[in-house]
């Protein structure tokens, strides 16, 4: 096969997410996907350096490969099949596809360029806005993932008409590949064309598919010499064409797309009308939008565009759970209550980009100058959670480039000033550590840290202050307040929410505390929705800007192992709401006989409609012994269940993310799960857990018997699990979030300024 | 109370004084303003005709028409018939079109149900926009919407040759902006 800038591959086989969710690295899909992707790698790699292989790539699948599911499941094929053509070269990458494309791209052994998103023909979209905002997203996710604009983006079925030259230069396109049919083909080996706005264009022509005997994939041939001198080296046979001196030539023409001049059609009025429902879908959001948080944007845009991808080329059962995804996200939206793990889930295991959006036609600019972060402790100070939170986030903000001071209470024996991995720790206060009064400790450390914050901020250029929780709230408030600085406050947990209420003098002297806390911040960040409901309920923050940045599932180390349930072992673990689609039922059919473990028994804990219902159940079939339906238990309990379970089981009829087996994992147990929604996306059959038909009992006995046969073989995907779960809520990810927050709060900020 | 606000608003008063001046909560002002923009958005979005090219000579013709919209046509006019609409594609090659100078018109009857259409054998190199609309009791075309203008494509590939001078013109004077027809996204 000969590739060159002369010849475009079109890598293009479908992308089909549900299929790869379902799939093991042996199965038709991943392999077809190595195939494909792996073959452009080791073409590209081949390729002389001036003289690269071009290749037009689907961003969706790339986007999934850069995801953690992606990531996951091309190092374990490559270390499945180590004589595939791309695994040295991808092993050298980390088993990162972008990586390697990004260092062939550098190389010029390699020219990619994406398709714009939708591979929806640009001239055919029956919404207004919409061909841009394809063009603007798929530039977008390109610049995720390399890092620069996109040298130019294929159009879906070559169709182009005047205005669109603009808008690929709006997005940094430096040329655009179009059908020859628009083009004269005596004058063509002469000129450089180029459109009325100065955007280079380079006729092609399709030339069929290419079978080798591993993949398929689909041919362009470049019309034109003129197309090679992009790179000063070209094919020999056409080499002696050099000397023709390029003519820059203006071309302008209504109207163009592939085999128009054959009498063939862009598209069919069936093919717009199969869209149509996904265009309304896209109207009815657009004002939901507004009112919706802005984490979850860029999951909307990308949902919708993938709806339409999917419609437009027939893929129904994709398209069936694309459109439900994005109905699920929308429902959430509109009650002010998005479910933002499933959002976040969906971005980092499907579509493998982050895009945060913005505030609409407000463009954010990254703030400048360093963070100070106010905290009662600090490690090696460490009490509660707070200090490990901190930590995690001052670290992970250094390393992405961000100036970070500590601020926090003095501990023995560390010193007042420190750096520790690039963090400035300094430490201070309070005067009278051996004060009994709790409050009065606290205004005396609040205090000490307003001095020495005032002195840092005099020193450092501090562009914006971070608080946690009322404890150093009132020197972070004076410090805002007195400086104009902006403040943003991170509330872990409320006085109210603690105490199921406020009861004594106490609690609400806290409580008053921390309403000022928050009416004095610019910005609050809470870990989870139910917390942002609770402070605009009980701390009268309806008009605050507040932002959820879940903390995920706790990677805790030690917890108690003591139960109500300790007699009850060895156990299967399993946990949800009494209802119908959780799909507990399955338990009462599973062939319990056949476990080799007889003494296994199975404890699901829970409340909701059904518990006496299969109560009663287990009654009947006279399995008191065997299963236990507990009802309710605590946070603690819940903890120390999954710690000392076998396995823990989600039989889950329906299920949109379930992070409660993520928290399994998080306690690197061997997860056993229905092949459901969420459950899907990150249980990879025989990789991070094991998946069974949703319903079928005798399915789940046998992945039961599986796991409680194989113990080692257990501990690997518990293990795994574990791996998995850490990289989905990690530190770096978390701290990506909090920085968007930072820079938001400073451009309010800045626009209050302006207005006042 | 709705009117009040929006009025209040289009003259810059803060949304304190409007509440002072309504004596009503700030955030119940915010709620019911920003309610009635979203309701009014929406109006303006469900009203649309746009035209797409199928294929060089076909066009595809979808159009929605809120009941309210319509409703308010007919107050204005009244129609020959209320179950029957008038799409209309207008040839509009190099004119400012004004409703009756067009070089040619095409008019397609529809069900007042419909929402697209197909317009087979249009010329090359010839620009179109459609509108749609209904007969009035005088059999005069009233239009309701239109379309964003069309080009369809050259005959020959040769042709680019008519514009040449002018995408030069262009390319040297861009804010005199494009003389030619370009995709509705395109901000100019």
């Amino acid at each position: 096969m000969k590739f060159s800038f002369s010849n475009i591959m079109m890598v293009d086989h479908p992308f089909r997410p549900l299929a790869l969710a379902g799939s093991t690295m042996d199965s038709k899909e991943i392999v077809e996907m190595m195939n494909v992707y792996g073959y452009l790698l080791a073409a590209a790699n081949r390729a002389e350096p001036g003289k690269p292989v071009t290749a037009v790539v689907n961003l969706f699948a790339l986007g999934w490969l850069n995801g953690v599911r992606g990531k996951m499941a091309v190092n374990s094929f490559i270390n499945h099949h180590a004589n595939h053509i791309s695994a040295d070269l991808l092993r050298t990458h980390n088993g990162s596809f972008i990586q390697a494309f990004r260092a062939l791209i550098a190389d010029e052994k390699l020219l990619l360029l994406p398709v714009s998103l939708s591979h929806f023909p640009l001239t055919a979209y029956t919404i207004k806005g919409a061909a841009a905002e394809d063009l603007k997203r798929t530039a977008a996710i390109w610049k995720e993932l390399f890092g620069t604009p996109p040298p130019s983006i294929w159009l879906p079925r070559g169709a182009y008409m005047p205005g669109m030259d603009e808008l690929l230069q709006q997005e940094g396109c430096q040329f655009v590949f179009l059908p020859n049919d628009a083009f004269p083909p005596d004058e063509q080996h002469h000129v450089q064309w180029m459109s009325p706005r100065g955007l280079d264009i380079f006729p092609y022509q399709y030339e069929g598919k290419q079978n080798d005997k591993e993949s398929t994939v689909i041919l362009y041939s470049l019309t034109g010499d003129n197309a090679c001198r992009r790179f000063k080296d070209i094919d020999e046979e056409r080499a002696p064409k050099l000397d023709i001196s390029s003519v820059k030539r203006m071309i302008h023409f209504p109207f163009v797309y592939e085999n128009m001049n054959k009498g063939q059609a862009l598209i069919t009025a069936e093919e717009i009308q199969r869209c149509d429902p996904i265009f309304y879908l896209k109207e009815e959001w657009d004002e939901k939008y507004v009112s919706a948080i802005f984490e979850a944007g860029g999951v909307f845009d990308l949902e919708w565009t993938y709806c339409v991808y999917a419609s437009i080329y027939g893929l129904e059962e994709e398209l069936t759970s694309a459109v439900d995804s994005l109905r699920y996200l929308l429902d959430g939206a509109r009650k002010e209550f998005p479910d933002l793990d499933y959002a976040h889930q969906r971005m980092r295991l499907h579509y493998g980009v982050t895009m945060l959006s913005k505030k609409p036609s407000e463009s954010v600019e990254e703030m400048e100058g360093a963070i100070l972060l106010l905290t009662w402790e600090y490690p090696p100070n460490i009490v509660g959670g707070m200090a490990r939170h901190v930590h995690g986030l001052a670290e992970s903000l250094v390393a992405s480039g961000r100036e970070v001071i500590v601020l926090t209470a003095s501990h023995h024996e560390t010193p007042q000033y420190e750096v520790v991995s690039g963090v400035h720790i300094y430490r201070t206060g309070p005067l009278h550590k051996g004060e009994h009064d709790f409050l009065k400790q606290t205004s005396d450390l609040n205090l000490c840290l307003f001095q020495k914050g005032t002195e840092l901020i005099r020193d450092y250029d501090i562009a914006l202050i971070h608080t946690h929780d009322w404890l150093t709230g009132d020197a972070a408030v004076l410090l805002a307040e007195q400086q104009q600085l902006p403040l943003v406050s991170t509330i872990h947990a409320t006085e109210h929410g603690r105490n199921n209420g406020l009861h004594n003098e106490l609690q609400h002297t806290i409580a008053s505390k921390e309403k000022a806390l928050i009416a004095a911040s610019d910005t609050v960040i809470v870990c989870s929705q139910p917390m942002k409901e609770e402070l605009r309920v009980f701390y009268e923050a309806g008009e605050k800007d507040i932002y959820v940045i879940p903390n995920g599932v706790e990677f805790e180390a030690n917890v108690s192992t003591h139960t109500r349930f300790s007699h009850i072992k060895p156990f299967i673990f399993s946990i949800g709401r009494m209802v119908f689609e959780k799909g507990f039922q399955t338990f009462f059919n599973i062939h319990l006989k056949d476990l080799k473990k007889e003494n296994i028994q199975f404890i699901i804990a829970g409340k909701g409609p059904l518990l006496e219902t299969w109560r009663e159940e287990v009654k009947k079939r006279g399995l008191e012994n065997k299963i236990h339906f507990v009802g309710y238990v605590s946070d603690e309990e819940r903890k120390a269940l999954f710690q000392t379970c076998e396995a823990a089981v989600f039989p889950s009829l329906y299920e949109p993310f379930g992070i409660v087996a993520l928290e399994a994992m998080a306690f690197q147990k061997p997860v056993i799960a229905a092949a459901t929604g969420g459950l899907k996306s990150f249980v990879l059959h025989k990789q991070t857990g094991l998946l069974f038909e949703p319903g079928n009992a005798e399915d789940l006995s046998t992945k039961l018997a599986a796991i409680l046969d194989q113990p080692d073989y257990a501990n690997e995907l518990g293990i795994n699990g574990h791996e998995m779960a850490k990289e989905l809520y990690s530190w770096n990810h978390i701290s990506a979030q909090t920085e968007k927050v930072y820079d938001q709060t400073v451009f309010i900020k800045k626009m209050e300024g302006v207005r006042t | 109370m709705i009117e009040e606000i929006v009025r209040l608003k289009s003259q810059n008063f803060s949304w304190e004084q409007i509440a002072l001046k309504l004596s009503i909560p700030k955030q119940q002002v915010k709620q019911k303003w920003r309610r009635f923009m979203t309701k009014k958005m929406k109006l303006d979005v469900e009203n649309e005709l746009h035209t797409v090219f199928l294929s060089k000579e076909r066009l595809y013709c979808k159009w929605h028409i809120h009941p309210l919209l319509l409703k308010a046509a007919f107050y204005c006019e009244k129609p020959l018939n209320t179950e029957v609409l008038d799409l209309r594609i207008f040839d509009v090659t190099d004119i400012y079109f004004n409703g009756t100078n067009a070089h040619s018109v095409t008019c397609i009857k529809v069900n007042i149900q419909d929402h697209c259409w197909t317009i087979k054998g249009l010329k090359q190199n010839r620009s179109y926009v459609c509108e749609i609309g209904y007969l009035t009791k005088n059999y005069i075309f009233w239009p309701i919407l239109r379309s964003h203008p069309v080009h369809a494509s050259y005959e020959r590939n040769t042709d680019y040759i008519f514009k040449l001078r002018a995408a030069e013109e262009f390319y040297h004077h861009p804010f005199s902006g494009p003389s030619w027809i370009e995709h509705p996204d395109c901000l100019r």
